[in-house]
């Protein structure tokens, strides 16, 4: 077993197979060696996340390797499996607080499910929605953002 | 950790919205773009007027590089041919900005050896208008032997880049609204057989550098607007069995050394300005089937070439 701290010092004792989906946690454990049991302290995540995120390890832990890919489909953000989608019902912030926890822990399969589940919450968004969703401050002057709009005219309401 | 893209200055300022968690995260921009390298190219450089960073992040070649990564399917990578438009990427491949057309090549078209669009109507169904220009990332596709686009609306001037394939056996870009010069770069490709620009609006002269394709054995150039002489080196082709000159405004003395090209089956060279005899050595041309320099300036030929000429 594998003793983890969260940024606001929430212990969790988790087996190593999940323990080791985070490549993070993974190399810190072949840093230390088998016999530390002291616990790894993760200040970049909270308790709350932390919990989540052992969640969706849980629910993969007995995940086989990866199926070779459909051949002929066109990949997209929409291939994502029917308990991961249900895993991924939360408020926004959550989500991307998941994504960033993700990303530090190094869980590919997490981070690129949050991905695409973000990516489906753009599709048919406007660019002022987009900015929005992200929290972006538009630094273009009205005629370089008319300017940009223009060459990819062709490329929008698609 | 990434620095966030843009720290929220307003943040904590909601103070009634207790038990809820703060929705003004900031991601860092890396994250932001391998969200959006899960949407489709198109939406991607819709989204470039998010702001500087992003219009910057989504212009640069490893966005395009992980964008289609994450978007194509495994059965259009490493095609070595495109009869036709494969999908709609294949057709969108002449619009998207240069940095996907590479990424595209890569991943795609690295081993390209045959690529053939003989019709605009397969594009058609994909509701994509070809009618643009060949991109110059086409130089990168130096596996090439065939590169057939015909009738496919292609527009502008013909780009040096091609003159990289020098693989190519056949190069036909005919019916199409292609401009400019032929380059003398055209010599470089060495191991072409057929090659075919008819059906356009290219003028200037036919380089002489013609003269390295010594495996030629189509010239086909009718109907653009070519000037000048047939250069004297035609004679080294003596491959060839096709050569359509007609509809140009080509103009000189039809050079002697066509004497050479004793494989002809066919050559038209009407509607020139051309002047001088027709070789009389190839009355002896033993596959000789067509032989046409009708409406030229001065030109005279013996009865046998007259019988020819249908």
């Amino acid at each position: 077993m594998v003793k983890i701290t969260s940024s606001d010092n929430q212990e969790f004792t988790i087996s190593k197979e999940i323990a080791n989906q985070s490549v993070l946690i993974k190399n810190m454990l072949e840093d230390v060696g088998e016999s530390d049991d002291q616990p790894i302290p993760l200040p970049n995540v909270s308790g709350a996340i932390l919990q989540k995120v052992i969640e969706y390890a849980t629910m993969h832990k007995d995940d086989p390797p990866p199926a070779p890919e459909d051949e002929t489909k066109l990949k997209t953000s929409e291939d994502i499996e029917e308990r991961d989608k249900e895993f991924m019902q939360l408020d926004q912030g959550t989500m991307f607080e998941i994504i960033l926890a993700a990303n530090y822990l190094d869980m590919k399969n997490l981070l690129d499910l949050g991905c695409k589940t973000v990516a489906n919450m753009i599709k048919g968004k406007s660019v002022e929605e987009v900015r929005k969703l992200f929290n972006i401050v538009n630094d273009f002057t009205p005629e370089e953002e008319e300017q940009i709009r223009k060459e990819n005219e062709w490329c929008e309401d698609r | 950790m990434i620095p966030p893209l843009l720290n929220s200055a307003h943040d904590g300022s909601n103070g009634n919205d207790c038990a809820t968690f703060n929705t003004s995260i900031n991601l860092p921009i890396e994250i932001i773009c391998r969200i959006l390298s899960f949407l489709p190219p198109l939406s991607c450089l819709a989204l470039k007027r998010l702001c500087k960073t992003l219009d910057k992040h989504i212009s640069s070649a490893s966005f395009a590089f992980q964008n289609l990564s994450c978007i194509l399917p495994n059965n259009i990578r490493s095609r070595n041919t495109v009869e036709k438009p494969f999908e709609e990427w294949d057709a969108l491949y002449f619009q998207l900005p240069d940095t996907y057309q590479r990424s595209y090549n890569l991943i795609c078209w690295k081993h390209l050896k045959r690529w053939v669009w003989t019709s605009p109507e397969s594009v058609e169904e994909s509701g994509v208008c070809l009618m643009t220009v060949i991109p110059k990332s086409i130089g990168l596709l130096t596996h090439l032997t065939h590169l057939i686009l015909e009738n496919c609306g292609l527009v502008d001037i013909l780009p040096i880049e091609l003159m990289h394939l020098t693989n190519l056996r056949v190069l036909s870009l005919c019916d199409n609204a292609l401009t400019g010069h032929i380059p003398d770069e055209l010599g470089d490709l060495v191991n072409l057989e057929k090659l075919n620009f008819g059906c356009n609006s290219i003028e200037g002269p036919i380089p002489a550098t013609i003269a390295s394709l010594t495996n030629l054995t189509h010239l086909l150039l009718h109907n653009n607007r070519l000037t000048s002489l047939i250069p004297k080196c035609i004679g080294h082709l003596v491959q060839l069995r096709e050569v359509y000159l007609y509809n140009n405004q080509l103009s000189g003395r039809i050079p002697r050394e066509l004497r050479h090209l004793v494989h002809l089956i066919r050559i038209h060279a009407d509607n020139n300005h051309l002047t001088g005899p027709v070789p009389v050595e190839m009355i002896e041309f033993e596959y000789l089937e067509e032989c046409d320099f009708r409406n030229n300036n001065g030109v005279y030929c013996t009865q046998y070439f007259q019988q020819l000429r249908y």
